[in-house]
């Protein structure tokens, strides 16, 4: 239990430090910092917890032992940073929740054609599809040689994990 | 020991066992994601309840611990889960590699996966959430959809994502 209460204050900080940043830093790119951050922070429960478990467990009931305790604490971080980037992705770049807002910011609605050339403030579909080819670049996911784009071999692994979801899940 | 996270291990078996189970017999027919997460959520009440019916001692403790370690695998599941189904970019990376090694993998893809394919789902899904109407060849705000719109501006501005898309 101690592991969860300071599994939930790392990250605290972790996404208090992120919100500040956001405000404070303009950036090109803003998932990669997103990352970092959350990265950073699941790092420092990891290195902290054998310094504060000694501590809270004064305050704090622990019966389950302090691997259970550490693993169930690196749950509640993953569950809380996992939770905040997938949170934080739809309010980012979510495709239909981008359509509701530039609905709401015209009066007496839009046509189809009208929605896919005004999409995201007026640069368009063909903006959003270039601007996830783009972050798939940067990610490494793809690479660009001799004019060509490939699959690299991490998302080779990647597409292949996520072919067999689809196919566990009836996804296709 | 092991009573702190064994209920939250099973727990997540059942709900992959539950979301397979669903996604195969409800093909089609209804939003898969809203479910699951619905699912996700009950077993989680479920998981607490469990564990604080079965285990007499340090009770709430091993409620908690189980619960997150059950939280954090099911999450884990949901997202692979919903990038799988409606991820633009998991979508284009899955058909790139049944492509290769064809120069004209991405091309390829693009042309399965335009963006004009997955304006007409998502403008589907508005319509039948309702979020959106049609009138006259127009898209329409509804009421209920201006509540979300006004909702997802504000969080925009507070988590400083910018315009986004």
């Amino acid at each position: 239990m101690s592991g969860i209460v300071f599994a939930l204050s790392v990250f605290i900080v972790g996404f208090l430090a992120h919100l500040v940043y956001s405000h404070l830093v303009v950036v090109e790119s803003k998932e990669p910092v997103l990352i970092r951050f959350m990265v950073a922070a699941s790092v420092a429960y990891a290195v902290a917890y054998p310094f504060a478990a000694p501590i809270l467990v004064r305050y704090i009931e622990s019966p389950v032992g302090a691997w259970v305790d550490f693993a169930s604490g690196l749950s509640a971080m993953g569950f809380f940073v996992l939770g905040y980037i997938e949170f934080w992705s739809l309010i980012e770049r979510s495709f239909s929740l981008r359509i509701l807002v530039d609905a709401a910011e015209v009066s007496g609605g839009l046509t189809r054609e009208e929605i896919s050339s005004s999409y995201s403030v007026g640069r368009g579909l063909d903006w959003m599809m270039k601007k996830r080819i783009d972050d798939l670049v940067g990610s490494r996911m793809l690479v660009k040689e001799h004019g060509d784009v490939r699959l690299t071999a991490g998302a080779r692994v990647i597409a292949r994990g996520f072919a067999a979801v689809q196919r566990a899940f009836a996804l296709e | 020991m092991i009573s702190g996270v064994w209920y939250g291990g099973v727990a997540f078996l059942a709900f992959v066992g539950i979301a397979a189970l669903r996604t195969r017999m409800l093909r089609g027919r209804t939003a898969p994601v809203p479910h699951l997460l619905a699912a996700w959520l009950a077993i989680g009440c479920v998981v607490f309840a469990v564990v604080v019916s079965f285990e007499p001692r340090h009770t709430f403790t091993l409620a908690t611990t189980n619960l997150f370690v059950y939280l954090f695998l099911g999450e884990v599941l949901l997202f692979i889960y919903a990038a799988s189904l409606g991820s633009i970019s998991v979508r284009i990376l899955v058909t790139m590699r049944r492509f290769e090694p064809s120069p004209e993998a991405l091309d390829r893809s693009l042309a399965i996966h335009s963006p004009t394919a997955f304006l007409d789902v998502r403008l589907d899904s508005l319509m039948a959430w309702g979020m959106l109407r049609q009138r006259d060849g127009h898209y329409e705000i509804t009421p209920r959809g201006r509540v979300w719109a006004h909702g997802v501006s504000s969080l925009k501005r507070l988590l400083a994502v910018g315009r986004g898309g």
